[in-house]
């Protein structure tokens, strides 16, 4: 599997603070199948790290991983809280989009509503495609909404642990969501301390959707952001 | 009051031109219909500035504003659409233009009047977008510079087609009112409820304002045909049809439940 949404990155921000949390939790991926993580640290008012940062934290990271003898494939990217001017800021390289490519994890309010379909037209009138991180997530997203993200070019990612969940509006949503054929990805969204249910998570689609969608959402459609 | 038959959509989000040269598209005769009449209406030119209005969102105002402009453009009428929906723009989607540079930039006065105004790709039709978010709608649209704005484009152009936000959400429409010669007022069939339909209205016209015209949007065939209408989402059947052939639709809209038909003087 692949995780395309992770705060295992050390120090960066509230995923893990130091390179033994990162580790640890890079082991429990592993555990749970996962072979290639993406991480992406927030960008946002709390944690406005320099690019240059980031890139040190990430060389760090990756050596101890080869120290350890683990395997495992990391890449770059981060996940951005949507303000003025993060295109512009996209285009000058001051934020990370998926491993270089085209796309771009974007985060909004849960609460207060964001014009997301804006946003997502915006951004792929400038040549990028957003993904957005956690739809469910947002109390004012619904169907029309998701649809109006997918027929504008965006992708769409749920969280592994809203699917883990018995029930509430987070379980509801996402399942209606893969449900209607919205989304393209589950990641884990792990940070320390959060528990990592992606195995569970990918359990679930398959009983309820099948393995082939199930393996499209945790694997294929990553492969292929990864791949450029 | 005009109908218009709107191809089936699989749901809302999806708004654009349908309007074309010699076109024959389905919907396309309910926007030669309409420009007709707005032309008439604005025969002695004090009808150019029109603002599009509803109860609620998302009952097809975008969609209505870009096709009737681009209907004029092609009758060789100089048009130009303003978003003024400032907190929900869309135009700029329709015309596949960007938001960006728009009336937000011009009214902090780092943008010209000539970068504000954007041309379209379609004939004597052009774009005036929202530009950047704006905090404080009200003091726009009540300063002099864009009550400026507004009366020099009238120099300019047969038409200044206003998008205008929800009535019954927020109050932009009072203060538009004061630069507009009238609102084209605006109904989903079968979704927007008479309650709400009566009470935009009543507000419209508590601020004398002057419904030029009203519309019915997403009109559904089959829906019309069993009595009573559903709050749902089921929109817009794609009926094919000449004008004058939808005698239940014409009986429904005389029905004065608020909505109302008025071309007058006022």
């Amino acid at each position: 599997m692949i995780d395309i949404h992770s705060h295992i990155l050390p120090a960066v921000d509230d995923g893990c603070k130091d390179i033994d949390q990162s580790l640890a939790l890079i082991k429990e991926e592993i555990r749970q199948g996962i072979t290639d993580i993406v991480l992406t640290p927030h960008y946002r008012a709390e944690y406005l790290l320099r690019r240059a940062k980031i890139e040190k934290r990430f060389a760090s990271l990756t050596q101890a991983v080869q120290d350890s003898g683990i395997t495992v494939n990391l890449y770059l990217g981060q996940e951005i809280f949507v303000f003025d001017g993060m295109i512009s800021a996209i285009h000058s390289g001051k934020l990370f989009t998926i491993n270089g490519s085209k796309y771009v994890l974007v985060e909004f309010a849960t609460k207060e509503e964001h014009d997301i379909t804006d946003t997502v037209y915006t951004l792929v009138g400038a040549g990028f495609v957003p993904i957005i991180a956690h739809i469910e997530r947002y109390s004012y997203a619904d169907m029309e909404m998701a649809k109006e993200i997918k027929e504008l070019g965006g992708l769409i990612q749920i969280n592994a642990s809203s699917l883990c969940r018995r029930f509430g509006a987070y379980k509801k949503k996402a399942t209606a969501f893969i449900k209607e054929g919205f989304v393209d990805f589950v990641a884990s969204d792990v940070h320390f301390k959060r528990r990592n249910c992606m195995l569970q998570a990918y359990n679930v689609v398959v009983k309820k959707f099948g393995r082939e969608t199930a393996d499209k959402l945790f694997t294929e459609n990553a492969e292929k952001i990864l791949n450029g | 009051m005009s109908l218009f038959r709107r191809k089936k959509d699989l749901g809302l989000g999806k708004e654009r031109i349908i309007v074309s040269e010699g076109s024959s598209r389905f919907g396309s005769h309910g926007y030669t219909r309409l420009r007709d009449n707005i032309i008439y209406l604005n025969s002695d030119g004090n009808r150019k500035v029109i603002q599009v209005e509803s109860a609620m969102e998302k009952e097809g105002k975008t969609s209505v504003t870009a096709n009737l402009a681009v209907s004029l453009g092609l009758t060789d009428k100089k048009v130009v659409v303003v978003d003024l929906d400032f907190r929900r723009p869309r135009l700029h989607r329709v015309f596949k233009l960007a938001k960006e540079k728009g009336i937000a930039e011009y009214m902090r006065d780092s943008l010209s009047r000539e970068e504000l105004i954007k041309h379209t790709q379609y004939k004597n039709v052009d774009l005036i977008t929202r530009g950047a978010e704006i905090y404080n709608p009200a003091l726009i649209l009540v300063s002099d510079k864009f009550k400026d704005l507004i009366f020099s484009l009238k120099a300019e152009y047969d038409f200044i087609l206003l998008d205008c936000a929800p009535v019954l959400q927020v109050s932009d429409y009072i203060h538009i009112s004061k630069v507009s010669d009238g609102a084209l007022f605006l109904v989903a069939y079968g979704r927007t409820t008479r309650a709400q339909v009566a009470d935009a209205v009543k507000e419209l016209r508590k601020n004398d304002i002057s419904i030029i015209g009203t519309l019915f949007t997403m009109y559904d065939k089959k829906k019309d045909a069993r009595y009573g209408y559903g709050y749902g989402n089921d929109y817009g059947k794609y009926y094919d049809s000449a004008y004058g052939d939808t005698p239940a639709a014409i009986e429904e809209t005389n029905e004065s439940d608020g909505a109302t038909e008025e071309q007058a003087d006022k």
